[in-house]
């Protein structure tokens, strides 16, 4: 350590940074040195050591923080990155999807759109049922009841096609 | 401070919340607990936020009055969220989170009647002295420490930000110069030059 020679300025830096170092490290703090500035030094670097003593946080409060943060960070980063980070469903999978409900929480949703998009199968197989009657690309007369009637062949057609349409739609739900 | 590496943050790939439960969270680098916690997980926040409180709450208060210290510490982690992702990793988070600590304390006190924050910080900082003070010391000493501490807080920012490192967080000289990224010869210089203007300040504090 030096002692009573005149310092130049880094001898000065290094000789403060030891003191400091010692004085810390719980040495002794005691000032050996004859030189006025350095003395000074040291007696500020020693009351600095007792004003700035670190202490632990009260853990009460480190948690009202915590319920804080938790608030904010519910706030600022929002679910949204797990969603995009899902892969994009394909064509088959969202039409799959508007008849078969794979989401617990959007049950009563999916649950009517089924519905809908079933009704909405009936109807169209009704439909093509009769086109196809009326253009002759069935040939009637080898169908059951040939005899009967157009009106009565119309509603056997949506009879068909209802339960055509309700038993494609009671299908996909049991494939879930 | 020393961090430990782990397999993800060595193989300098981007760490994802599956991987928390993987590896213990405490274990983690801040680097690769910030890359958790952008991408959303609460957890590896939690434990920056466990790693850095004393740190924050250390030189919070010694540079706010007692009765603010709870709050600035608050708005400083609420800061950290915000930011969050905004962080690049170009410097160090401690390096990142010290200059939102200064930002935050320098915009309390510019956000305050100085007359007011005088009153409060008088108060506050011999309640804060007291508390810490031992029980066998005398009046001097609590009042050349409370002195002390006002004129720490009229120093330059560089000058205050090299004394709460070495006295508060007690990061050794070659830790201050690799956070400040300069020498050795300069942190120890700036050490030296900022215990003479606490010296000068406490002996004229109007100078």
């Amino acid at each position: 350590m030096p002692d009573n020679s005149q310092f130049d300025s880094s001898m000065l830096d290094d000789a403060l940074a030891s003191f400091t170092d010692r004085l810390l490290g719980g040495e002794s703090s005691e000032s050996t040195t004859s030189d006025s500035e350095f003395r000074d030094l040291q007696v500020t670097a020693s009351q600095l050591a007792r004003a700035l003593k670190a202490s632990p946080p009260d853990p009460a409060m480190a948690q009202r923080i915590r319920a804080s943060l938790a608030a904010e960070w519910q706030r600022t980063m929002p679910v949204t990155k797990k969603t995009s980070a899902q892969p994009r469903a394909g064509w088959w999978d969202r039409i799959r999807g508007m008849f078969i409900d794979e989401s617990d929480s959007r049950w009563q949703s999916k649950r009517s759109l089924q519905q809908t998009y079933g009704f909405a199968l009936a109807g169209l197989a009704a439909i093509l049922v009769i086109i196809l009657i009326f253009t002759d690309l069935i040939p009637t007369e080898t169908l059951p009841g040939a005899t009967l009637s157009t009106p009565v062949i119309v509603a056997g057609a949506l009879i068909v096609g209802f339960v055509l349409g309700a038993a494609a739609w009671y299908f996909l739900r049991r494939k879930r | 401070m020393k961090d430990i590496l782990t397999p993800f943050a060595s193989a300098g790939r981007l760490m994802l919340k599956d991987d928390l439960k993987a590896v213990e969270p405490q274990n983690l680098s801040d680097e690769a607990l910030v890359q958790a916690a952008q991408q959303g997980s609460l957890d590896a926040f939690d434990v920056l936020y466990e790693r850095y409180l004393p740190m924050v709450y250390n030189r919070v208060r010694f540079t706010v009055p007692e009765t603010d210290i709870e709050d600035v510490t608050q708005e400083i982690f609420i800061g950290v969220i915000r930011s969050l992702k905004s962080f690049k990793g170009d410097a160090r988070f401690s390096t990142w989170l010290r200059t939102l600590v200064n930002r935050r304390v320098a915009d309390y006190y510019r956000a305050r009647n100085p007359a007011e924050t005088e009153l409060e910080t008088d108060i506050s900082e011999a309640e804060s002295v007291l508390n810490v003070v031992h029980v066998s010391s005398n009046t001097a000493s609590i009042d050349d420490q409370i002195v002390l501490r006002r004129a720490l807080h009229e120093l330059p920012e560089s000058y205050q930000d090299i004394l709460l490192l070495r006295f508060v967080e007690g990061l050794q000289f070659n830790e201050i110069a690799q956070e400040r990224s300069q020498s050795l010869e300069a942190t120890k210089s700036l050490f030296r030059r900022a215990v003479a203007a606490l010296r000068k300040q406490v002996e004229q504090p109007d100078a």
